[in-house]
Protein backbone atom coordinates (compact mmCIF):
# COMPACT_ATOMS: atom_id res chain seq x y z
CA UNK A 1 0.00 0.00 0.00
CA UNK A 2 0.99 3.59 -0.50
CA UNK A 3 1.20 5.71 2.67
CA UNK A 4 1.30 9.48 2.22
CA UNK A 5 2.43 11.72 5.08
CA UNK A 6 1.14 15.24 4.50
CA UNK A 7 2.90 17.33 7.15
CA UNK A 8 5.28 18.91 7.97
CA UNK A 9 6.78 17.67 4.67
CA UNK A 10 5.09 15.50 2.08
CA UNK A 11 6.55 12.02 2.05
CA UNK A 12 5.39 8.77 0.46
CA UNK A 13 6.20 5.29 1.71
CA UNK A 14 5.41 1.92 0.14
CA UNK A 15 4.39 -0.76 2.69
CA UNK A 16 3.94 -4.47 1.99
CA UNK A 17 1.30 -6.77 3.45
CA UNK A 18 -2.12 -6.57 5.03
CA UNK A 19 -2.18 -4.91 8.44
CA UNK A 20 -4.25 -2.86 10.85
CA UNK A 21 -3.91 0.91 11.32
CA UNK A 22 -2.30 0.24 14.72
CA UNK A 23 0.27 -2.12 13.18
CA UNK A 24 1.02 0.41 10.42
CA UNK A 25 1.61 3.16 13.01
CA UNK A 26 3.99 0.87 14.92
CA UNK A 27 5.83 -0.17 11.76
CA UNK A 28 6.27 3.40 10.49
CA UNK A 29 6.79 4.79 13.99
CA UNK A 30 4.13 7.48 14.04
CA UNK A 31 1.83 8.32 16.92
CA UNK A 32 -1.91 7.76 16.69
CA UNK A 33 -2.28 10.50 19.31
CA UNK A 34 -0.65 13.08 17.01
CA UNK A 35 -2.05 11.88 13.67
CA UNK A 36 -5.25 10.90 11.90
CA UNK A 37 -5.21 8.06 9.38
CA UNK A 38 -7.53 8.34 6.36
CA UNK A 39 -8.54 6.16 3.41
CA UNK A 40 -10.58 7.78 0.62
CA UNK A 41 -10.98 10.86 2.83
CA UNK A 42 -12.55 8.83 5.69
CA UNK A 43 -10.97 8.47 9.10
CA UNK A 44 -10.02 5.04 10.34
CA UNK A 45 -10.00 3.53 13.84
CA UNK A 46 -6.84 1.62 14.97
CA UNK A 47 -8.42 -1.82 14.41
CA UNK A 48 -9.29 -1.15 10.75
CA UNK A 49 -7.62 -3.52 8.26
CA UNK A 50 -5.58 -2.00 5.43
CA UNK A 51 -5.08 -3.81 2.14
CA UNK A 52 -2.18 -4.00 -0.32
CA UNK A 53 -3.82 -1.68 -2.88
CA UNK A 54 -4.98 0.99 -0.41
CA UNK A 55 -3.78 4.59 -0.53
CA UNK A 56 -3.51 5.82 3.04
CA UNK A 57 -3.08 9.42 4.18
CA UNK A 58 -1.52 10.31 7.51
CA UNK A 59 -2.42 13.81 8.69
CA UNK A 60 -0.44 15.37 11.49
CA UNK A 61 -2.61 17.21 14.00
CA UNK A 62 0.31 18.92 15.74
CA UNK A 63 0.90 22.58 15.06
CA UNK A 64 3.10 25.23 16.59
CA UNK A 65 2.19 28.50 18.24
CA UNK B 1 -14.96 -0.63 16.33
CA UNK B 2 -18.51 0.43 17.03
CA UNK B 3 -19.76 3.87 18.06
CA UNK B 4 -20.34 3.95 21.80
CA UNK B 5 -23.52 6.04 21.50
CA UNK B 6 -25.38 4.53 18.54
CA UNK B 7 -23.59 1.26 17.73
CA UNK B 8 -22.89 2.23 14.10
CA UNK B 9 -19.44 1.79 12.56
CA UNK B 10 -17.02 4.13 14.35
CA UNK B 11 -14.69 6.52 12.51
CA UNK B 12 -12.65 7.90 15.38
CA UNK B 13 -11.24 6.32 18.53
CA UNK B 14 -10.59 8.53 21.56
CA UNK B 15 -8.18 6.55 23.68
CA UNK B 16 -8.34 8.89 26.68
CA UNK B 17 -12.10 8.29 26.94
CA UNK B 18 -11.80 4.64 25.84
CA UNK B 19 -14.54 5.52 23.36
CA UNK B 20 -15.13 5.37 19.63
CA UNK B 21 -17.63 7.53 17.76
CA UNK B 22 -19.26 7.68 14.33
CA UNK B 23 -19.33 11.07 12.57
CA UNK B 24 -22.70 12.19 14.02
CA UNK B 25 -22.02 11.12 17.59
CA UNK B 26 -18.54 12.69 17.53
CA UNK B 27 -20.19 16.00 16.65
CA UNK B 28 -22.55 15.60 19.61
CA UNK B 29 -19.55 14.93 21.89
CA UNK B 30 -17.68 17.93 20.45
CA UNK B 31 -20.64 20.32 20.86
CA UNK B 32 -21.23 19.13 24.43
CA UNK B 33 -17.59 19.77 25.35
CA UNK B 34 -17.71 23.32 23.93
CA UNK B 35 -21.09 24.09 25.54
CA UNK B 36 -19.92 22.76 28.90
CA UNK B 37 -16.69 24.81 28.80
CA UNK B 38 -18.57 28.00 27.91
CA UNK B 39 -21.14 27.44 30.66
CA UNK B 40 -18.90 26.07 33.42
CA UNK B 41 -16.28 28.79 33.04
CA UNK B 42 -18.84 31.55 32.36
CA UNK B 43 -17.05 32.45 29.13
CA UNK B 44 -19.93 34.31 27.50
CA UNK B 45 -23.73 34.48 27.31
CA UNK B 46 -25.87 33.88 24.21
CA UNK B 47 -26.47 37.63 23.88
CA UNK B 48 -22.76 38.56 24.02
CA UNK B 49 -20.87 39.73 20.94
CA UNK B 50 -17.92 37.37 20.43
CA UNK B 51 -14.83 38.20 18.37
CA UNK B 52 -13.14 34.97 17.22
CA UNK B 53 -9.49 35.34 16.26
CA UNK B 54 -8.95 33.15 13.19
CA UNK B 55 -5.68 32.16 11.53
CA UNK B 56 -6.99 29.77 8.88
CA UNK B 57 -5.60 26.82 10.87
CA UNK B 58 -7.74 23.89 12.03
CA UNK B 59 -8.31 25.01 15.63
CA UNK B 60 -9.57 28.54 15.01
CA UNK B 61 -11.63 27.41 11.98
CA UNK B 62 -13.23 24.68 14.11
CA UNK B 63 -14.00 27.23 16.83
CA UNK B 64 -15.52 29.69 14.35
CA UNK B 65 -17.67 26.92 12.86
CA UNK B 66 -18.94 25.47 16.16
CA UNK B 67 -19.80 28.89 17.63
CA UNK B 68 -21.78 29.78 14.50
CA UNK B 69 -23.48 26.38 14.62
CA UNK B 70 -24.38 26.90 18.27
CA UNK B 71 -26.02 30.21 17.32
CA UNK B 72 -23.66 32.63 19.04
CA UNK B 73 -23.25 36.21 17.82
CA UNK B 74 -19.79 35.69 16.31
CA UNK B 75 -17.51 37.82 14.13
CA UNK B 76 -14.23 36.42 12.80
CA UNK B 77 -11.06 38.48 12.83
CA UNK B 78 -8.07 37.70 10.67
CA UNK B 79 -4.73 39.48 10.90
CA UNK B 80 -2.51 39.32 7.80
CA UNK B 81 0.97 39.34 9.32
CA UNK B 82 2.83 39.67 6.01
CA UNK B 83 4.59 36.30 6.31
CA UNK B 84 5.52 35.55 2.71
CA UNK B 85 2.98 33.36 0.92
CA UNK B 86 1.68 31.77 4.11
CA UNK B 87 -0.32 34.85 5.20
CA UNK B 88 -2.01 35.33 1.80
CA UNK B 89 -2.92 31.63 1.54
CA UNK B 90 -4.42 31.63 5.04
CA UNK B 91 -6.37 34.86 4.36
CA UNK B 92 -7.92 33.22 1.30
CA UNK B 93 -9.07 30.24 3.40
CA UNK B 94 -10.64 32.56 5.99
CA UNK B 95 -12.39 34.72 3.37
CA UNK B 96 -13.80 31.67 1.60
CA UNK B 97 -15.23 30.39 4.90
CA UNK B 98 -16.78 33.79 5.62
CA UNK B 99 -18.50 33.76 2.22
CA UNK B 100 -19.62 30.15 2.40
CA UNK B 101 -21.20 30.48 5.85
CA UNK B 102 -22.23 34.13 5.47
CA UNK B 103 -20.15 34.85 8.57
CA UNK B 104 -19.05 38.42 9.41
CA UNK B 105 -15.29 38.91 9.13
CA UNK B 106 -12.87 41.72 9.96
CA UNK B 107 -9.50 41.62 8.16
CA UNK B 108 -6.47 43.58 9.35
CA UNK B 109 -3.23 43.83 7.42
CA UNK B 110 -0.06 44.81 9.27
CA UNK B 111 1.75 46.17 6.21
CA UNK B 112 -1.23 48.02 4.76
CA UNK B 113 -2.73 49.29 8.02
CA UNK B 114 0.44 50.02 9.99
CA UNK B 115 3.15 50.21 7.35
CA UNK B 116 5.67 47.67 8.56
CA UNK B 117 6.63 44.08 7.93
CA UNK B 118 7.06 41.66 10.86
CA UNK B 119 9.84 39.49 9.35
CA UNK B 120 11.89 42.58 8.36
CA UNK B 121 11.32 44.27 11.73
CA UNK B 122 12.33 41.08 13.58
CA UNK B 123 15.59 40.94 11.65
CA UNK B 124 16.35 44.63 12.18
CA UNK B 125 15.77 44.72 15.92
CA UNK B 126 17.07 41.17 16.52
CA UNK B 127 13.94 39.82 18.19
CA UNK B 128 12.26 36.53 17.34
CA UNK B 129 9.48 36.78 14.77
CA UNK B 130 7.13 34.81 17.05
CA UNK B 131 7.54 37.23 19.98
CA UNK B 132 6.87 40.29 17.77
CA UNK B 133 3.96 38.49 16.17
CA UNK B 134 2.47 37.72 19.61
CA UNK B 135 2.77 41.35 20.75
CA UNK B 136 1.10 42.62 17.57
CA UNK B 137 -1.71 40.06 17.58
CA UNK B 138 -2.59 40.69 21.25
CA UNK B 139 -2.62 44.45 20.62
CA UNK B 140 -4.77 44.30 17.49
CA UNK B 141 -7.38 41.86 18.70
CA UNK B 142 -7.89 43.85 21.89
CA UNK B 143 -8.13 47.10 19.93
CA UNK B 144 -10.56 45.68 17.37
CA UNK B 145 -12.70 44.14 20.13
CA UNK B 146 -12.74 47.38 22.09
CA UNK B 147 -13.44 49.66 19.13
CA UNK B 148 -16.11 47.29 17.80
CA UNK B 149 -17.92 46.94 21.15
CA UNK B 150 -17.29 43.18 21.51
CA UNK B 151 -17.83 41.59 24.94
CA UNK B 152 -15.23 38.88 24.60
CA UNK B 153 -12.36 37.62 22.43
CA UNK B 154 -12.28 33.85 21.78
CA UNK B 155 -9.21 31.96 20.59
CA UNK B 156 -8.79 28.39 19.33
CA UNK B 157 -6.29 27.28 22.01
CA UNK B 158 -6.73 23.54 22.49
CA UNK B 159 -5.79 20.97 25.15
CA UNK B 160 -2.40 20.30 23.52
CA UNK B 161 -1.56 24.02 23.35
CA UNK B 162 -2.48 24.57 26.97
CA UNK B 163 -0.75 21.42 28.27
CA UNK B 164 2.42 22.25 26.27
CA UNK B 165 2.42 25.82 27.62
CA UNK B 166 1.97 24.45 31.14
CA UNK B 167 4.83 21.98 30.67
CA UNK B 168 7.10 24.76 29.38
CA UNK B 169 6.21 27.01 32.32
CA UNK B 170 6.74 24.19 34.83
CA UNK B 171 10.11 23.24 33.34
CA UNK B 172 11.34 26.79 33.91
CA UNK B 173 9.20 27.43 37.02
CA UNK B 174 7.73 30.59 35.56
CA UNK B 175 5.69 31.52 38.64
CA UNK B 176 4.07 34.60 37.07
CA UNK B 177 2.96 32.73 33.94
CA UNK B 178 1.71 29.80 36.03
CA UNK B 179 -0.39 32.18 38.12
CA UNK B 180 -2.02 33.63 35.00
CA UNK B 181 -2.59 30.57 32.78
CA UNK B 182 -6.35 29.93 32.60
CA UNK B 183 -9.18 29.15 30.15
CA UNK B 184 -10.65 32.58 30.94
CA UNK B 185 -8.57 35.74 31.27
CA UNK B 186 -10.90 38.29 32.83
CA UNK B 187 -10.84 41.95 31.92
CA UNK B 188 -8.64 43.75 34.46
CA UNK B 189 -9.13 47.23 33.00
CA UNK B 190 -12.09 48.88 31.21
CA UNK B 191 -10.01 48.95 28.01
CA UNK B 192 -8.93 45.28 28.20
CA UNK B 193 -11.42 42.83 26.71
CA UNK B 194 -11.99 39.43 28.38
CA UNK B 195 -10.33 36.48 26.59
CA UNK B 196 -11.60 32.90 26.52
CA UNK B 197 -10.52 29.50 25.17
CA UNK B 198 -13.67 27.38 24.57
CA UNK B 199 -11.69 24.45 23.04
CA UNK B 200 -9.26 23.96 25.93
CA UNK B 201 -10.52 20.43 26.72
CA UNK B 202 -10.41 19.24 23.09
CA UNK B 203 -7.20 17.87 21.57
CA UNK B 204 -5.67 19.03 18.31
CA UNK B 205 -6.53 15.65 16.86
CA UNK B 206 -10.18 16.13 17.82
CA UNK B 207 -10.22 19.59 16.22
CA UNK B 208 -8.72 18.15 13.04
CA UNK B 209 -11.36 15.40 13.07
CA UNK B 210 -14.11 18.02 13.50
CA UNK B 211 -12.73 19.93 10.50
CA UNK B 212 -12.61 16.77 8.34
CA UNK B 213 -16.08 15.56 9.37
CA UNK B 214 -17.55 18.96 8.46
CA UNK B 215 -15.57 19.43 5.23
CA UNK B 216 -14.16 22.78 6.42
CA UNK B 217 -11.21 24.15 4.42
CA UNK B 218 -8.15 25.06 6.47
CA UNK B 219 -4.48 25.80 5.98
CA UNK B 220 -2.59 22.66 6.86
CA UNK B 221 0.88 24.05 6.31
CA UNK B 222 2.71 25.36 9.35
CA UNK B 223 3.78 28.98 9.71
CA UNK B 224 7.42 28.85 8.48
CA UNK B 225 8.54 30.52 11.72
CA UNK B 226 6.90 27.86 13.93
CA UNK B 227 8.93 24.94 12.49
CA UNK B 228 11.17 23.60 15.24
CA UNK B 229 9.29 25.54 17.95
CA UNK B 230 9.72 24.12 21.46
CA UNK B 231 5.92 23.96 21.83
CA UNK B 232 5.84 21.28 19.08
CA UNK B 233 8.50 19.27 20.91
CA UNK B 234 6.55 19.50 24.20
CA UNK B 235 3.39 18.37 22.43
CA UNK B 236 5.17 15.30 21.05
CA UNK B 237 6.54 14.45 24.50
CA UNK B 238 3.08 14.82 26.05
CA UNK B 239 1.59 12.59 23.35
CA UNK B 240 4.18 9.92 24.17
CA UNK B 241 3.02 10.04 27.80
CA UNK B 242 -0.58 10.01 26.59
CA UNK B 243 -0.03 6.82 24.58
CA UNK B 244 1.37 5.03 27.62
CA UNK B 245 -1.16 6.51 30.03
CA UNK B 246 -4.29 7.80 28.31
CA UNK B 247 -5.80 10.90 29.92
CA UNK B 248 -2.45 12.27 31.18
CA UNK B 249 -2.65 15.50 29.16
CA UNK B 250 -6.10 16.42 30.40
CA UNK B 251 -5.29 15.44 34.02
CA UNK B 252 -2.10 17.49 33.90
CA UNK B 253 -3.98 20.58 32.76
CA UNK B 254 -7.30 20.35 34.59
CA UNK B 255 -5.70 19.30 37.90
CA UNK B 256 -3.36 22.26 37.55
CA UNK B 257 -6.41 24.52 37.25
CA UNK B 258 -8.10 22.81 40.20
CA UNK B 259 -5.14 22.29 42.53
CA UNK B 260 -1.88 23.75 41.24
CA UNK B 261 -2.67 27.23 40.02
CA UNK B 262 -3.74 28.62 43.40
CA UNK B 263 -0.26 27.86 44.80
CA UNK B 264 1.13 30.52 42.45
CA UNK B 265 -1.53 33.17 43.13
CA UNK B 266 0.87 35.33 45.14
CA UNK B 267 3.03 35.75 42.03
CA UNK B 268 0.16 37.34 40.18
CA UNK B 269 0.47 40.70 41.86
CA UNK B 270 -1.75 43.34 40.30
CA UNK B 271 0.40 45.56 38.10
CA UNK B 272 -0.34 49.23 37.71
CA UNK B 273 -2.05 49.62 34.36
CA UNK B 274 -2.17 52.89 32.48
CA UNK B 275 -2.92 54.15 29.00
CA UNK B 276 -0.25 54.46 26.31
CA UNK B 277 0.48 58.15 25.70
CA UNK B 278 0.52 57.55 21.93
CA UNK B 279 -2.43 55.25 21.21
CA UNK B 280 -4.37 55.11 24.49
CA UNK B 281 -4.31 51.29 24.73
CA UNK B 282 -3.57 49.67 28.10
CA UNK B 283 0.06 49.17 29.07
CA UNK B 284 2.31 48.98 32.11
CA UNK B 285 4.81 51.46 30.62
CA UNK B 286 4.51 55.00 29.33
CA UNK B 287 4.41 53.79 25.73
CA UNK B 288 2.90 50.37 24.90
CA UNK B 289 5.02 47.65 23.33
CA UNK B 290 3.12 47.92 20.02
CA UNK B 291 3.84 51.65 19.68
CA UNK B 292 7.47 51.02 20.62
CA UNK B 293 7.68 48.48 17.78
CA UNK B 294 6.10 51.00 15.41
CA UNK B 295 8.59 53.66 16.46
CA UNK B 296 11.49 51.26 15.81
CA UNK B 297 10.09 50.39 12.38
CA UNK B 298 9.61 54.07 11.49
CA UNK B 299 13.12 54.95 12.68
CA UNK B 300 14.57 52.18 10.54
CA UNK B 301 12.57 53.26 7.46
CA UNK B 302 13.70 56.87 7.95
CA UNK B 303 17.35 55.80 8.19
CA UNK B 304 16.97 53.67 5.07
CA UNK B 305 15.46 56.52 3.05
CA UNK B 306 18.25 58.92 4.16
CA UNK B 307 20.79 56.32 3.11
CA UNK B 308 19.04 55.94 -0.22
CA UNK B 309 19.02 59.73 -0.74
CA UNK B 310 22.75 59.87 0.07
CA UNK B 311 23.49 57.17 -2.51
CA UNK B 312 21.48 59.00 -5.16
CA UNK B 313 23.41 62.28 -4.68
Amino acid sequence: MKVIFKMPFRREVEVKGIKTVKQLAEELNFSLESNLVLRDGKMLTPDETLNEDDVIEVLSAISGG
Amino acid sequence: MRCRRCGEKAEIYLKRHNTAFCNNCFQVYYSEQVRRNIRRYKMFRPSDRVLVVVSGGKDSMALWHILLKEGYNVTGMYINLGICGYSDRSQEVVEQFSQKYNAPLIVKNIEKDYGFSIPILAREIRRSTCSICGTIKRYIFNKVALDGGFDVVATGHNLDDEAATLLGNVLSWQEGYLARQAPVLPSTHPKLVKKVKPLFTLTERENLAYIIFNGISFIHEECPHALGASSIFYKEILNKLEEESPGTKQRFLTNFYKKGRKCFAKYSEPVKLRECKICGQVTTAEICSFCRLRQMAEKKMKADSLLQEGENH
